[in-house]
């Protein structure tokens, strides 16, 4: 077996850093439930141009319109008219040194090893608490360089032509879906990246999202616009408090990958066991452009998230991988869309998944290539283990091809831990725990090596953490 | 030639058609949208138009058997007309149970092996035909059926056939299909086993014929150690429409099943093909696999595959793998420089592509009736 590159058993296991909540302290909170006035006042508030209200407004009456998806997980238990969808932290929006930042929300991301990361290595940090993001900073030269990273309301203020241009319009369309709709119609803060032509970031930037309030509903907007011949490397890990009742994120990430660019999108998601994480992803490449998503989803009682890349360029490629963990009462409902539509392009999809104690994880894909995308390759291949008796594990992949000069090639395997390499590891004089540990962290390397070192520790330490008292 | 009249039918079976007929009325068809973008519907079906009653048709079998067949609705079919028989209840489905023309029941008796298989041909000359053929094979019972389905051009007509297979404990039973209808047709294919204790039951269905072919084979294992393969090949041309589904159902411990879907798509024709495997939660020291492979021989052809993995118990081995692509270039090339025409080339890579599904087939009486039909329609691909 190959051995990780993170020796998993030095890191203290400690719930409390992902679970604990500190009390509320907010300067503004909505009224439970969402309607035109809510949406109207939103705008009102962030001071926005006639523009963006419109489209809040049309994404207000999609969101009324549109019926709730009829397949996947049951979202039964999502009380739209209970959740809070717009909540303001009492801090000074974007702070810019760290000791600005109030105590109770600094201690959090303390806890979460923001500014620690920062330090080390990361380029910039922004941070988003509740519907806010409190804290953003970007390392001076790549600010002389002209890349742009600040919150997606700071944003709109500074530069609202590239808003205008990029802001769900030709990535994420208002009216994808239901939960499209109701992002459009209530976001709030998020990222907003821009890196110039030619410009090629070493370092990558980093956000962290949490949502503090009960009932919260978290709907940051990601907008990552990454210019002719530039890279950029973007890393965004979420969380959430336990409470009793559920919360809701609908975020939503659009990447435009102009010609020749290339970006790396890494996002570890570990909400709380009872947010629903209805997420959309979506990224626009253009000529020889390269997209590539790390996707890690752990927390949350239902995740419904399918990132997609839209390969409209020429030679324009797409690689995907992902892992998703489904304990009790959890059900990860993810996987990965491409659409080819340029000549020429190539993607490849690597999918893991864990399920335990009676969780539910399903992979749901798509791979389409269109008419007169010739010459194009895809490969898919999903990998589910399951370890114990009580879990399911589902794939559903779809696969739509009207062009004949093409090579599709999809792979899937389910399956428990091998027996024998765990009698091998026993052997050897590890524990039983110990041994399936170490499967389950080689079978996850792929994904762990493809994360920066801070992200790698996390999730390791998350799927330790989940793995605790598996057997007995 | 075979003419029922209405007022034949026991009791039981007149009720039994009310009631669908009833149901016919109010169900929806069958969904012929999938996901976001794959979309397959006949060009042409309207079933209110499709005038109910008699077909005409020749049907021959092998008389020489030891296998009981009953060309009539007999009591012993009241088994299979039951709701465990319904996959799926569709508009399609209940049109077919209210309306059925044709029935067929085939027993082979405890402990009989058919030496020989039997065969069954249908010649369609006017239809609509809607067949009900029931299988009941008793335990430790072994047998081969090949059913054929033939016909001229007709105009907008229906062929639908529902097989319902009862495997025995014990019992191993194979059937071999080929559907070679006229291209106005529209087939429904609906093939479901039930297999019981250590049962062996091989479904391989050749679809050639028809403008729009649904075929469903289910099976389902239903007693420990039962095992089965699903083999379905189609070869479509002109408009042709195919919607392939194939399940495993593993429902006892130690069960085994295998899925094998392969077409060739030429000119604009369309194929898709989904696939289950569903390990139920009791059905530990489960293998389950699927493949689906498909090759565009045309710029305008399209397929689409949806292999679904249903997994709820850990004690199993599960796989499933698709490819979809045109034929290699490189082979091309090769079987060019060394002589051969770019048809002959062409055709030799297509019956390449079969070869390995008609290798595996280990009764020589199936794999060369397949194969003739093969060659015939490599022979019509390339005479586009």
């Amino acid at each position: 077996m190959a051995e990780s590159e993170i020796d998993m058993g030095t890191f203290e296991i400690n719930r409390e850093t992902y679970d604990h909540y500190n009390p509320e302290e907010l300067e503004y909170k909505a009224k439970p439930g969402i309607n035109e006035e809510l949406v109207r006042e939103i705008s009102r508030q962030k001071k926005e141009p006639e523009w963006m209200l419109k489209k809040r407004l049309e994404g207000y009456k999609k969101f009324m319109e549109m019926p709730m998806p009829e397949w996947g997980p049951n979202l039964e238990k999502l009380d739209l008219k209970d959740i809070y969808y717009f909540m303001r932290p009492k801090a000074k929006a974007n702070a810019d040194n760290w000791d600005d930042v109030p105590e109770n929300i600094r201690k959090t991301y303390e806890k979460l090893g923001i500014p620690e990361a920062e330090r080390t290595s990361l380029a910039g940090v922004g941070a988003q608490y509740e519907s806010s993001v409190v804290y953003h900073k970007l390392k001076e030269e790549w600010e002389k360089q002209g890349v742009i990273f600040l919150d997606c309301d700071e944003a709109l203020k500074t530069h609202p032509e590239l808003m205008q241009k990029y802001f769900m319009t030709t990535c994420v369309p208002i009216g994808l879906h239901k939960f499209s709709a109701l992002h459009a119609a209530v976001w709030s803060g998020g990222t907003f990246i821009y890196v110039p032509k030619g410009v090629k970031l070493k370092m990558p930037l980093q956000a962290y999202f949490r949502m503090n309030a009960q009932k919260g509903g978290q709907f940051e907007h990601t907008l990552i616009i990454v210019d002719e011949d530039a890279e950029v490397q973007y890393v965004e890990g979420c969380s959430a408090p336990v409470y009793e009742s559920s919360s809701l994120h609908a975020g939503c990430v659009e990447i435009h990958i102009l010609k020749n660019a290339r970006a790396r999108y890494s996002s570890i998601e570990n909400w709380s066991k009872n947010t629903f994480n209805l997420n959309t992803k979506r990224a626009v490449v253009y000529e020889n452009g390269v997209i590539e998503w790390v996707n890690g989803n752990m927390g949350s009682a239902v995740t419904m998230l399918y990132p997609c890349s839209m390969l409209i360029g020429n030679n324009s490629k797409c690689d995907f991988i992902g892992i998703a963990f489904a304990g009790k009462d959890q059900n990860q409902d993810t996987g990965a869309k491409v659409v080819h539509l340029g000549k020429n392009t190539s993607s490849t999809i690597q999918s893991k998944s864990i399920s335990k104690n009676g969780g539910v994880t399903s992979y749901r894909g798509l791979l389409s290539i269109k008419k007169g995308a010739s010459n194009s390759t895809a490969n898919v291949i999903c990998d589910a283990l399951m370890i114990d008796n009580i879990s399911k594990s589902n794939t559903y992949p779809y696969m739509d091809i009207k062009e004949n000069s093409v090579d599709v090639a999809h792979e899937a395997t389910v399956g428990r831990i091998n027996q024998e390499q765990i009698f091998y590891l026993m052997s050897r004089g590890l524990d039983e725990e110990t041994a399936t540990k170490m499967i389950v962290s080689g079978f996850i390397e792929p994904v762990v090596k493809a994360l920066p070192l801070e992200y790698a520790v996390e999730l390791n330490r998350l799927i330790e953490l989940e793995m605790e008292g598996t057997l007995g | 030639m075979i003419m029922k009249g209405k007022e034949d039918f026991p009791g039981w079976y007149k009720e039994f058609r009310e009631n669908h007929a009833g149901m016919f009325r109010q169900a929806l068809m069958p969904p012929q949208r999938y996901g976001l973008s794959i979309v397959i519907r006949p060009s042409n079906m309207d079933l209110e138009k499709i005038p109910t009653g008699n077909a005409v048709y020749s049907l021959k079998y092998s008389k020489d058997t030891e296998a009981e067949i009953t060309q009539e609705i007999a009591n012993d079919m009241k088994e299979f007309m039951t709701e465990k028989w319904a996959a799926s209840k569709h508009k399609l489905y209940h049109f077919h149970e209210a309306f059925a023309n044709d029935f067929i029941l085939i027993k082979i008796p405890k402990g009989i092996a058919l030496k020989k298989p039997l065969s069954i041909d249908y010649d369609i000359k006017n239809g609509p035909l809607l067949s009900n053929i029931c299988i009941m094979a008793e335990e430790n019972s072994e047998a081969k059926i090949f059913i054929t389905k033939s016909s001229g051009a007709m105009e907008n007509s229906f062929v639908s056939d529902h097989i319902r297979l009862l495997a025995g404990s014990n019992s191993r039973i194979a059937v071999v299909t080929v559907q070679d209808l006229g291209k106005s047709i529209a087939s429904i294919q609906d093939r479901i086993s039930i297999a019981g204790k250590g049962a062996s039951v091989s479904w391989t269905d050749l679809c050639l014929g028809s403008h729009y072919s649904k075929a469903d084979v289910v099976s389902r294992l239903e007693g420990e150690g039962a095992e089965s393969k699903i083999t379905v090949l189609f070869s479509g041309n002109d408009n042709q429409r195919y919607d392939i589904y194939t399940a495993s159902v593993h429902k006892a411990p130690n069960t085994n099943s295998d899925i094998l879907t392969k077409g060739v798509l030429n000119s604009q024709a369309k194929g898709l093909s989904r696939g289950l495997v569903r390990i139920e939660k009791n059905a530990y020291g489960s293998n389950g696999y699927e493949k689906q492979d498909c090759l565009l021989l045309s710029s305008e052809a399209e397929a689409d595959a949806i292999p679904n993995l249903e997994i709820n118990n850990h004690d199993v081995k599960c796989s499933h793998g698709s490819t979809i692509g045109q034929i290699d270039k490189e082979q091309l090339f090769y079987l060019m420089s060394r002589g051969l025409n770019e048809e002959s080339a062409k055709k030799k890579i297509i019956e390449g592509y079969f070869a390995p599904v008609l290798d595996m087939m280990q009764d020589q009486d199936a794999r060369e009736k397949l194969q003739a039909t093969i060659e015939k329609a490599i022979e019509a691909q390339n005479a586009d």
